[in-house]
């Protein structure tokens, strides 16, 4: 396919994720990726809740993804943090057509087979995507908030914009820290986490600004919208799977994040259990956070 | 394509498309999920993908046109009809009745075009 290279980076220096936070200790019980900054383990039952979430997205914002796009016109598409390659997967199903690639720092959670269309790189984008300019009709990128510290945002969404031709379209989704009609006990929890995040330099606060980061990367025609799911069996099937699936998500948190700040595991799960009971009781929405925008078809 | 193609002007396209993104931007962000709200949200991103392409054509022509499939013209018809509501309980205002004045035109374009 294409003649793909690393970009030759220097490495005099620890990188700046190393120089502002400590990756938390192994757990006996999780794994995770070494030497990169990113907070959730990767392990088999990781992978079964990103297949889950996968799932539980299209059913909840209706799509495998929210840009515009004319089917006819996408003809490369790159999915970065592809994970278990579950999205890749089911886009090449949408756009049979289409090269898609899908990149991860790791490439131990891949099914198989996979679709011929289908390509997987391991990379880091917080060390630069291995790929020329100007590469991908479709750059895609979600759920990344806890692989990408604050101070590194702007720097990778510029990476995104670098390898999206022209006209391409590129798109962010998040899932921050906003729960409506939040009680005391969900508060709680969202305040421990976001601290314990901060900490660790990951700032949840930037996840409110997407649009703003695709327009500081040059990108045009760019639409922001805060996406409320309701959370909790309340709101039925689709409620009753998004708890499960934040309930799992903050559950793989929880060998990293309890023992950085002291508090024991028994005690994090009562915390869980009283925010998800008050998620049925005050009906909560979850806010997921989404911005695209163009790369200018002229430079 | 079974359907005759919709002409539009390119203000009228430029109108289309933020009525769609309008459209979808407020009923993702107030109706529940379901079966039928994602396949309409569907119908109507895919659309608006076709009609910004065709927007993007050389501008010496004076009106675009879109090829529409039956679940299409089905999707538009309700999008406007639905965001009429929507306006018509707004306050007044110049803007509302604008805007309301050109989804009727909108729509009788519609039902002219695709006869039923």
């Amino acid at each position: 396919m294409w003649p793909f290279h690393r970009r030759n980076q220097a490495k005099t220096e620890r990188p700046v994720w190393q120089r502002t936070a400590t990756l938390p200790p192994l757990s006996e019980q999780r794994t995770y990726v070494p030497d990169v900054p990113y907070l959730l383990p990767k392990d088999a039952q990781e992978d079964q809740r990103l297949n889950y979430q996968h799932h539980v997205l299209y059913r909840t914002i209706s799509n495998h993804y929210l840009a515009p796009l004319a089917p006819a016109s996408v003809t490369t598409i790159l999915d970065v943090g592809t994970g278990t390659g579950i999205w890749p997967i089911d886009m090449a199903a949408l756009f049979p057509q289409a090269h898609i690639i899908g990149v991860d720092v790791a490439l131990s959670s891949l099914p198989r087979p996979l679709p011929q269309t289908c390509l997987f790189v391991q990379a880091n984008i917080l060390e630069g995507l291995p790929f020329p300019d100007q590469q991908f009709t479709f750059t895609h990128q979600r759920l990344l908030v806890a692989a990408i510290p604050a101070a590194l945002w702007p720097k990778a969404v510029r990476e995104l914009v670098r390898v999206t031709r022209p006209g391409g379209w590129v798109e962010l989704l998040e899932l921050g820290d906003t729960i409506q009609n939040a009680g005391p006990a969900t508060k709680r929890l969202l305040t421990w986490m976001t601290t314990i995040s901060k900490d660790l330099g990951f700032e949840i606060d930037i996840l409110h600004h997407l649009g703003d980061l695709l327009q500081q990367s040059g990108c045009q025609d760019i639409e922001s919208q805060d996406i409320p799911v309701p959370l909790g069996a309340w709101a039925g099937a689709n409620g009753k799977m998004l708890k499960t699936d934040v309930l799992h998500g903050y559950g793989a948190l929880k060998d990293s994040y309890c023992p950085r700040s002291g508090t024991p595991p028994e005690v994090f799960d009562a915390m869980m259990q009283e925010a998800a009971d008050e998620w049925e009781h005050n009906h909560c929405s979850y806010v997921f956070h989404a911005a695209y925008g163009r790369r200018p078809q002229t430079p | 394509m079974s359907t005759p193609p919709l002409r539009l002007t390119h203000d009228q396209a430029a109108r289309l498309d933020l009525y769609m993104q309008t459209y979808r931007t407020y009923t993702i962000a107030t109706l529940l999920p379901s079966p039928e709200r994602n396949i309409l949200l569907r119908i109507l991103q895919t659309l608006r993908g076709k009609l910004i392409v065709e927007r993007e054509q050389p501008p010496a022509r004076h009106a675009l046109t879109l090829y529409l499939a039956k679940e299409e013209v089905t999707a538009l018809k309700k999008t406007i009809t639905d965001l009429f509501t929507l306006y018509a309980s707004q306050p007044e205002s110049t803007e509302r009745l604008f805007t309301l004045s050109d989804l009727t035109s909108l729509k009788a374009c519609l039902n002219k075009t695709f006869e039923s």
